[in-house]
């Protein structure tokens, strides 16, 4: 973990020579990371120097095999990796006929067109026929169907659940999970509305 | 003649291709007993190891699953396991975070030169081996480094990082003080940290 | 051409007595059984940009935390509560709450313990809806309270009265979070 810093790294002194107040300082700090990162609770900032060193001692320690990725936490990387990606690939096997090609079905059939139109406004006209008749089941008000609730704006607690001590300062992964989880949502309904926002 | 069973490894490869297949044809949720299964061994063996910070390396690991998720169409199956694959993934992965980083510039160009660790393709060596072909390599590099250290930071970092001791133990079995046990773990580090950082500059030899 | 015209005449006709037909039933009809989302409460394009920036400035402060410069990763994360979002949206008070919380760790890492102490103040008096969030607050807010009173301890006898008072309000902060965690969790599974 070569940094930037080395070249002003003097020689490392003998075990045995005593330390000065910084480095006894700097040494109680750094001891305390470990502490905390033993224990899970690695704290998001610090200095570039205290990192440097924190790095090196989770690399020795992931080495022996010590550092284990939490089950929960595996498998919360595999949902938000399914959910980004299958949130960026477009749903459904819609396909989009080039424009040249539509205007020369056209050209060829011209009666496709109003026919099609004519089926349209008969299917509006049975429609309508089918709720006054009772069609739908008689003195029913119609019930619109409700907004999805994973088109909406609502509070992000489902998705997040309670927030563990050590997680404290983990705003940078939950604002990702958000994300994520709306633009699943917005893409969706702008889907179903064919685009339109 | 009677043909011989599959081995479990041959069935794990052939259902794995059958996952594959499918999120090639557009279910992608069949990536996710694939993601599952390596998720461990890449954060443990290929991406923490690089990074050595746990935060980042899950960002990573996420980011290289993802990628995986997104980019299935493009992976050719070749008859064995698509981990090497997602260990590259992961690898370029790492080395953007360490070029984002002016602090471990230097280290990124040193990975540039890393040997990737294959297996024989003919063996249809699964990910276990692969994994712990990779383990056992890092082992050795801090093993290596390990032996350039004075005795008493070799012990410091054997009793306090790898067998996790607490820093009592640690000063009692050093027979020091907690104090001065917290200064010789620092300057342990430290001086790991000069002599790995040293050899991550040296061109690779080739061994995996 | 004669017959396109004669069938679009034709198609254009019926359309147009069927939404006049259509309107005329819906004047007439009761109001729908269901409640129908107002509009303004879906995911909109203001949403996703707000969420974007806050995302945006989140990976930015983390770079800037990876090279040890806290200054700029503290100034980073303050710009998220600034952002613009919409009017009424759960996901404002969210993310701002969750941003405090990690600016908080931020400034108390510098040893800006008032500062610290002042921001989640800041977020915790607007907060009129418990949340995870709300609770983190409050869980940081215990973690400020122990340093204070770790300060105060190291000030050695003078300062051993206020480094008890610290320690109870830090015991306070941490059963307000675990309150509202508890509360909410309960509202949560009888919801499902």
């Amino acid at each position: 973990m070569a940094t930037q810093d080395d070249d002003n790294v003097a020689r490392i002194p003998d075990p045995d020579v005593e330390p000065s107040p910084a480095e006894l300082a700097h040494a109680r700090r750094f001891a305390e990371l470990v502490d905390k990162t033993l224990s899970g609770r690695t704290p998001p900032a610090m200095s570039a120097d205290d990192r440097a060193l924190l790095e090196v001692a989770t690399v020795i320690r992931a080495t022996h095999g010590a550092v284990e990725l939490a089950a929960s936490k595996q498998r919360a990387a595999v949902e938000d990796a399914l959910r980004q990606a299958i949130g960026a690939s477009p749903a459904g096997g819609g396909s989009v006929t080039p424009i040249a090609r539509a205007h020369t079905r056209m050209r060829r059939a011209p009666w496709i067109v109003a026919g099609t139109t004519t089926l349209v406004a008969a299917a509006a006209i049975a429609m309508l026929w089918l709720r006054t008749s009772g069609g739908a089941g008689r003195g029913n008000p119609v019930a619109r169907r409700a907004v999805p609730e994973e088109w909406t704006s609502r509070p992000a607690d489902s998705l997040v659940g309670p927030i563990a001590r050590d997680h404290a300062g983990d705003a940078g992964a939950r604002i990702d999970a958000i994300f994520a989880d709306r633009l699943d949502g917005f893409r969706t309904r702008r889907l179903a509305r064919k685009g339109k926002p | 003649m009677a043909s011989e069973p599959a081995t479990t490894v041959e069935l794990e490869l052939e259902v794995e291709q059958r996952l594959v297949e499918e999120a090639q044809q557009g279910n992608l949720d069949a990536m996710r007993p694939i993601l599952e299964r390596y998720a461990a061994p890449l954060y443990g063996t290929v991406i923490l190891p690089r990074l050595g910070d746990a935060a980042s390396a899950e960002e990573v690991l996420r980011d290289t699953l993802a990628t995986a998720v997104e980019k299935i169409r493009r992976f050719t199956w070749q008859g064995k396991t698509i981990y090497p694959w997602l260990r590259q993934i992961a690898i370029n992965k790492v080395y953007d975070v360490h070029r984002q980083s002016k602090r471990s510039r230097r280290l990124a160009d040193a990975m540039v030169h890393e040997v990737a660790v294959e297996s024989d393709p003919a063996s249809h060596a699964d990910a276990q081996l692969i994994a712990d072909q990779e383990r056992r390599a890092h082992r050795d590099r801090i093993d290596e480094t390990m032996q350039q250290l004075q005795e008493r930071y070799r012990s410091a970092i054997e009793l306090r990082l790898i067998q996790e001791l607490s820093r009592e133990d640690c000063a009692r079995r050093l027979g020091v003080t907690i104090g001065t046990f917290d200064v010789l773990l620092f300057r342990a580090v430290r001086a790991f940290r000069k002599h790995f950082g040293e050899r991550a500059e040296l061109p690779a030899t080739g061994d995996t | 051409m004669k017959s396109v015209i004669l069938g679009l005449s034709f198609a254009v006709a019926t359309s147009l007595a069927a939404c006049v037909a259509c309107s005329g039933e819906r004047d007439a009809s009761p109001p729908p059984a269901t409640r129908v989302a107002d509009p303004s409460e879906v995911i909109d394009q203001d949403l996703m940009i707000a969420l974007a920036q806050a995302k945006n400035f989140h990976h930015k402060s983390k770079v800037y935390m990876t090279d040890g410069n806290l200054t700029a990763a503290t100034a980073s994360v303050r710009q998220i509560l600034s952002l613009h979002f919409p009017t009424g949206a759960p996901e404002a008070d969210d993310v701002r709450n969750d941003a405090r919380a990690l600016l908080a760790k931020l400034l108390m890492s510098q040893g800006q313990l008032d500062e610290a102490m002042r921001t989640i103040d800041e977020g915790l008096a607007p907060s009129q809806r418990e949340s995870f969030f709300v609770a983190n607050l409050y869980t940081v807010q215990g973690e400020i309270h122990e340093a204070r009173a770790a300060a105060f301890d190291a000030a050695g006898e003078a300062g051993k009265t206020s480094g008890i008072d610290e320690r109870r309000a830090a015991i306070r902060s941490y059963d307000r979070s675990i309150q509202i965690n508890e509360r909410l969790q309960k509202k949560l599974l009888e919801e499902r």
